[in-house]
């Protein structure tokens, strides 16, 4: 029979012993609310049993859930003594020790269940697609927008997207090997702001010239070095929308040294 | 508010234009006129009408409505040639990283805790996969001992289950209060989307292992029952 299974042996069969609680309840149709605790422990045993035999790895969290199985099924055995000291602390945990278990096990069913409904609705990019409307953004953020600044991670995931974009795009025939200064793009950064009406242009515009993946990169340090300099703000108007870029000048656009690289 | 005969279609044209679901309120605010419920939603079902034979009538799209929010989408019939159109990289997920989500989306904001202590096994790992993958994120910090991480679902979360906002969720009671076979029957019944309905090699070996595995400890349990009292399986045995 090992053999049989032989090469299942890695895959998680039970999602923890909650779930095989389930299993369980299931398989042999225990009503989970009533928990026949003597009937759960033995399959469970059983099964673990198996499990061991089969080398299937057992996690920790089996066998404690064993234990405390053992522990309800003897206490349901065993007559209650009605011990004055004890009196007090039953009570209070009430009649029935298994409450506590039948609690747990509805609650995960529930989730459970949730999970089964998640996984049941259409999913974007499979089941379903949208109108791909280009954000509102893209039309010019209004002061009345009061959008967010940007995070590093975000900048990180765009500048991701960016070198993808790139490599999926037209191959560029590379004619030697030219240096790219980061203030020659810083230049070129303040310029395409300089000549928006709005004063904001989308992050990805700023690529459009950069067509190989260094040109790419140092573009995109030359945008973090205007903000850092505060020549530039970040915004995006909700979380996961594109980015913005927009100037913070009022009247003349920034000098930018040579060499400023260094600084 | 536009020309009653103009409604209908101005509402229409912003579905089409929007890139997110929309709700009563976000159609109020587009129109700039406080149009009530009622019209509304008549209007919204004159579009629903419209375009509820989706594929069968040479329809692309039909108007979906959720619990608090409407959008176009796609028609399903049309899924195939989208996928390839779009190139689009459906989220998948595993039981696992499902049961998870679940409990960050129904408790949110709720700590690595929380979610074991549903769950009953760690959940360190996956959780940090779902937020490597931008679909729950760290909300803060709960003021309790440890000061421990609290988590929550992201746009991106609602994007790809396309919910409008966690209110299009339904509601945890409403699955206790339905009967395991009427969940079975449900999930028989919507299941047969493909992302789901594709069996996965792993998905079929474990199923062959778990079968395998119920027939092991039934075999091991009445082995066992025979040799404690091999009277009563001897009767049984008569009676057969």
């Amino acid at each position: 029979m090992s053999a049989s299974l032989g090469p299942f042996l890695h895959l998680p069969l039970f999602e923890g012993p909650l779930d095989l609680l389930l299993h369980l309840c299931r398989r042999h149709e225990l009503s989970v609310a009533e928990l026949p605790i003597a009937e759960v422990t033995e399959q469970f045993l059983a099964y673990l049993e198996v499990m061991e035999e089969l080398q299937i790895e057992v996690a920790g969290e089996f066998v404690e859930m064993a234990s405390l199985l053992c522990l309800l099924k003897s206490r349901s055995i065993l007559p209650r003594l009605d011990l004055p000291g004890e009196d007090d602390e039953d009570s209070v945990e009430g009649t029935d020790p298994r409450a506590e278990l039948v609690q747990r096990l509805l609650e995960y069913r529930s989730f459970r269940d949730a999970a089964d409904e998640l996984d049941r609705r259409p999913r974007f990019g499979w089941d379903f697609f949208v109108s791909s409307q280009p954000p509102r953004e893209a039309a010019g953020l209004s002061e009345l927008d009061a959008p967010l600044d940007v995070d590093l991670t975000d900048l990180l995931f765009a500048l991701r997207d960016l070198l993808a974009e790139r490599a999926r795009g037209e191959p560029v025939h590379d004619i030697g090997e030219a240096r790219l200064p980061l203030e020659v793009c810083m230049r070129e950064v303040i310029a395409q702001l300089t000549d928006s009406g709005k004063g904001t242009v989308q992050l990805r515009h700023l690529f459009v010239g950069a067509v190989s993946r260094a040109a790419v990169v140092v573009t995109f340090l030359a945008i973090l070095h205007l903000a850092q300099l505060g020549h530039v703000r970040l915004q995006q108007r909700r979380h996961l929308a594109s980015i913005a870029v927009m100037r913070r000048w009022t009247d003349a656009p920034p000098a930018i040294a040579e060499g400023a690289d260094a600084g | 508010m536009p020309a009653d005969g103009v409604l209908v279609a101005v509402i229409e044209a912003i579905l089409f234009v929007a890139d997110r679901p929309l709700s009563l309120d976000d159609l109020r605010s587009a129109l700039e006129d406080d149009v009530s419920d009622g019209v509304l939603l008549q209007a919204l079902e004159a579009i629903e009408g419209r375009h509820a034979a989706g594929a069968e009538d040479g329809r692309g799209f039909v108007l979906v409505r959720q619990a608090s929010t409407w959008q176009f989408r796609t028609a399903p019939e049309v899924a195939p040639w989208l996928r390839v159109f779009t190139g689009l990289q459906p989220v998948r997920l595993s039981r696992a990283a499902l049961e998870t989500l679940a409990v960050v989306a129904w408790r949110q904001p709720c700590t690595r805790a929380d979610v074991e202590r549903v769950r009953g096994v760690d959940s360190g790992g996956i959780l940090r996969a779902l937020l490597d993958r931008r679909i729950v994120r760290v909300a803060g910090r709960r003021d309790e001992p440890g000061r421990p991480n609290v988590y929550a679902t992201t746009e991106r979360f609602l994007e790809a289950f396309g919910l409008g906002s966690l209110a299009d969720l339904p509601s945890l009671r409403e699955f206790t209060a339905l009967g395991e076979e009427d969940l079975e029957a449900a999930s028989e019944l919507l299941g047969r989307s493909p992302l789901r309905g594709q069996v996965t090699f792993d998905e079929y070996a474990a199923r062959q292992a778990l079968a395998h595995l119920d027939d092991a400890a039934s075999e091991l349990l009445q082995d066992r029952r025979t040799a404690a009292n091999p009277a009563a399986e001897a009767v049984d045995g008569e009676n057969e």
